[in-house]
C-alpha cells in the first residue's frame, strides 16, 4: 500500500527510428542523465537505481553496469524483469517502498533498448537469446514470438463477446490520431484510415499489420523522491496513490478465460489503494503491444464492463475529448514500442499539464495498465496531482 | 554505423525433453498421448511439472488421454516469424486444444486448410515425427452423434 510519501520530479523520453548504433545501455545512461535534469537534480543526488534490462541485448546485473557507466554510487542498482509494462510499474513501487521505509531516497526508474535496429538475433520475432519458456511447448508448433499467442488471445475475445475487427481498427486509428500530436510518435505523419486498416496484411489472424504495436528505438527515465523534497524542486510533483499487481500464468497455454485475467484484480487493489473509483481516473495509459490489449485493459480497469471494450472503442470513448481519454500518446501501437516505460512519462506529462496538443483537460489522476507476457502478469498504478 | 545483420533459424525446433516431461515424449514416440495426474487431488495438468500445480503434490502418475478434443482458440500464421524454417508452411494454423481430460495444450490442426478450422472444432491428436520427436499434432474429427458434446458454432 502507497501512502502518498513519493513523487515523481522528473522525467526524460527519447524515441526514434534509429538511434545510430547506440546500444540500450548507452540509451538507458542518456535517459537517466536527461531525467536527473529534468529533476533540477545531480546525478551525485541520486541514491538508488532500478532498470530492466534491454530484451534485444543479453545482460547480466544490467543495473550495475548500467551505474558503473554512470558513474553513479548508490545503496542499490537494481535489474527487474516483471513483464511488459508492469516492470516499470514494478520499479516505480520498489522505488516507492524504499523511500517510505528509508531504505533510500531519490531513485531512478530507467528502461530503454534498440528494439528496432539493434537486435542481435532474429527468428523468435524480436530475440533475445534469452529462454521464454515456450521453447517445448509452443515453438515446435510454430508458435513463435508474440503475434501468434496474441491472435489466439484475440480469437477468443472476438468469439466470447461477440465482437468484431471493427472493434480492433477502432483502437488502432484512435491510436494514429493521438500520435499526430505527439511530436516524437513514430507514427505521427502516418495518418490511418478504416480503408488502409481494411487493406493491411494479415500477420497471425485475427490480427493484422496495423493491429500490431511499432518497434522503436529509445529509452525513458523517471526520477522518484520523497514528496516533501518534491515539492522543494523546480517540477510539478506527481504523487504515486496506490499501485496493484496480479499474477496468473506466462505463456498462452495456460491462458485461463477473459473473465479470470489478472487485470480486474490489480485494478481493484490499485483503486483500494489509492481510495478512488474508476470515474475519477481522468486519463488512461494501458499497454497495447495488440489491439485486443486495449479492450481487454479498458474492461479490466473498470472503464467500461466486462464485454464492453469494445463498444468504448467503436464509440470513440478512447479519443482525446471523451471523458477518460486512452493513450492520448499513440500508445505502443502508433508512438512506439519502448515496454511501457514512454505510458508512465506521458501520464506524468498530462499531470504536470505540458502535453501540449494532447493535453486532456484537468487531468488529476492517471492510471496506468500493463500486462507482460500474455496478461500473464498485470499492474495497474495511479498516479495524481499533488494537493 | 550499420546495425549487426539478425541470425535467422533455419530449421524448425524440436523439443528437447526435460526430467519432467520425458515420459510425455515417450508417449508420443509410442502413439500416445500421456498426461500428468496428480494423486492427491486427482487434477490433471499440462505442461508436465514435477509437482501438482494446483495442489503442491508431488505424487504423479501418467494416465492415457483419449487424444479428442475441441478447438478453443485459433489463429492463421501467416508470416514466418522463426526466420526461414516455418517459410514454406505459410499459412499455417496453431491452435488452443480444450481436451476432453480438462487441460489446454497449443498444436495444430493439420490435414485441412488452416482458414477451414474453427472455434468448437473436434480434433483427435495424430503423431506427426520431427528429428527423434513425435510431435502431437491434431485432426479435425467425426462428432460421435450418441452424444459426445462439442462447443459449435
Amino acid at each position: 500500500m502507497l501512502s502518498r510519501t513519493s513523487a515523481i520530479v522528473g522525467i526524460a523520453e527519447e524515441l526514434t527510428r534509429d538511434s545510430g548504433g547506440r546500444s540500450g545501455l548507452e540509451l538507458q545512461a542518456r535517459a537517466v542523465r536527461a531525467a536527473v535534469a529534468d529533476a533540477g537534480c545531480q546525478l551525485a543526488d541520486i541514491d538508488a537505481l532500478y532498470a530492466v534490462p534491454p530484451y534485444s541485448e543479453a545482460h547480466s546485473m544490467f543495473a550495475l553496469s548500467l551505474a558503473e557507466l554512470l558513474g553513479v554510487r548508490a545503496s542499490i542498482a537494481l535489474t527487474l524483469d516483471v513483464g511488459g509494462t508492469v516492470s516499470s510499474i514494478a520499479m516505480l513501487l520498489q522505488a516507492a517502498m524504499a523511500i517510505e521505509h528509508g531504505v533510500h531516497e531519490t531513485a531512478v526508474c530507467v528502461f530503454g533498448e534498440a528494439a528496432r535496429t539493434g537486435r542481435r538475433h532474429s527468428g523468435t520475432g524480436w530475440t533475445l537469446g534469452s529462454a521464454m519458456g515456450t521453447e517445448e511447448f509452443e515453438e515446435p508448433f510454430g508458435a513463435v514470438g508474440f503475434v501468434v499467442p496474441y491472435a489466439l488471445l484475440a480469437s477468443r475475445y472476438l468469439y466470447e463477446r461477440g465482437a468484431t475487427r471493427s472493434a480492433f481498427s477502432a483502437v488502432a486509428m484512435s491510436a494514429r490520431r493521438h500520435a499526430a500530436l505527439h511530436p516524437l510518435a513514430l507514427m505521427r505523419d502516418r495518418p490511418m484510415t478504416q480503408h488502409d486498416y481494411a487493406a493491411a496484411p494479415m500477420i497471425s489472424d485475427p490480427l493484422c499489420l496495423l493491429d500490431c504495436s511499432v518497434l522503436a528505438d529509445g529509452a525513458g527515465a523517471l526520477v522518484v523522491s520523497r514528496v516533501e523534497r518534491a515539492r522543494d524542486l523546480p517540477q510539478r510533483p506527481v504523487v504515486l496513490l496506490g499501485a496493484g499487481m496480479a499474477v496468473t500464468h506466462k505463456n498462452v497455454n495456460q491462458l485461463p478465460a477473459l473473465g479470470s485475467l489478472g487485470m480486474r484484480a490489480a485494478a481493484e487493489k490499485a483503486y483500494r489503494g489509492a481510495g478512488l473509483r474508476p470515474a475519477e481516473v481522468d486519463v488512461a495509459l494501458v499497454h497495447d503491444a495488440f489491439t485486443i490489449s486495449t479492450l481487454l485493459t479498458v474492461e479490466g480497469l473498470g472503464l467500461c464492463a466486462d464485454g464492453e471494450g469494445s463498444d468504448y472503442a467503436l464509440d470513440g470513448r478512447l479519443d482525446l475529448g471523451s471523458r477518460c481519454p486512452v493513450n492520448p500518446h499513440g500508445g505502443l501501437l502508433s508512438q512506439g514500442h519502448l515496454g511501457g516505460i514512454l505510458h508512465l512519462t506521458e501520464a506524468v506529462q498530462q499531470l504536470r499539464g505540458r502535453a501540449g496538443a494532447r493535453q486532456v483537460a484537468h487531468a488529476r489522476v492517471a492510471a496506468i495498465a500493463g500486462n507482460g507476457a500474455v496478461f500473464g502478469t498485470c499492474g495497474v498504478l495511479l498516479l495524481g496531482v499533488d494537493t | 554505423v550499420t546495425a549487426p545483420k539478425p541470425q535467422r533459424m533455419a530449421t524448425k525446433p524440436v523439443p528437447e525433453p526435460t526430467v519432467a516431461s520425458r515420459p510425455f515424449w515417450a508417449g508420443c514416440a509410442a502413439g500416445e498421448l500421456r498426461l500428468p495426474r496428480c494423486r492427491d487431488c486427482r487434477v490433471v495438468h499440462f505442461y508436465p511439472r514435477s509437482f501438482c500445480p494446483a495442489c503442491g503434490g508431488a505424487d504423479l502418475e501418467w494416465i492415457r488421454s483419449r487424444g479428442t478434443g475441441t478447438v478453443h482458440a485459433t489463429t492463421v500464421v501467416r508470416r514466418p516469424f522463426w526466420g526461414d524454417a516455418f517459410a514454406e508452411d505459410v499459412p499455417y494454423n496453431v491452435v488452443l486444444v480444450a481436451l476432453d481430460e480438462g487441460i489446454t495444450m497449443l498444436s495444430a490442426v493439420v490435414g485441412v486448410p488452416a482458414e477451414s478450422v474453427y472455434i468448437g472444432m473436434p480434433v483427435a491428436v495424430e503423431f506427426v515425427p520431427r528429428g527423434e520427436i513425435s510431435l502431437p499434432l491434431f485432426r479435425p474429427r467425426e462428432i460421435d452423434p450418441s452424444g459426445d458434446r462439442a462447443e459449435q458454432r
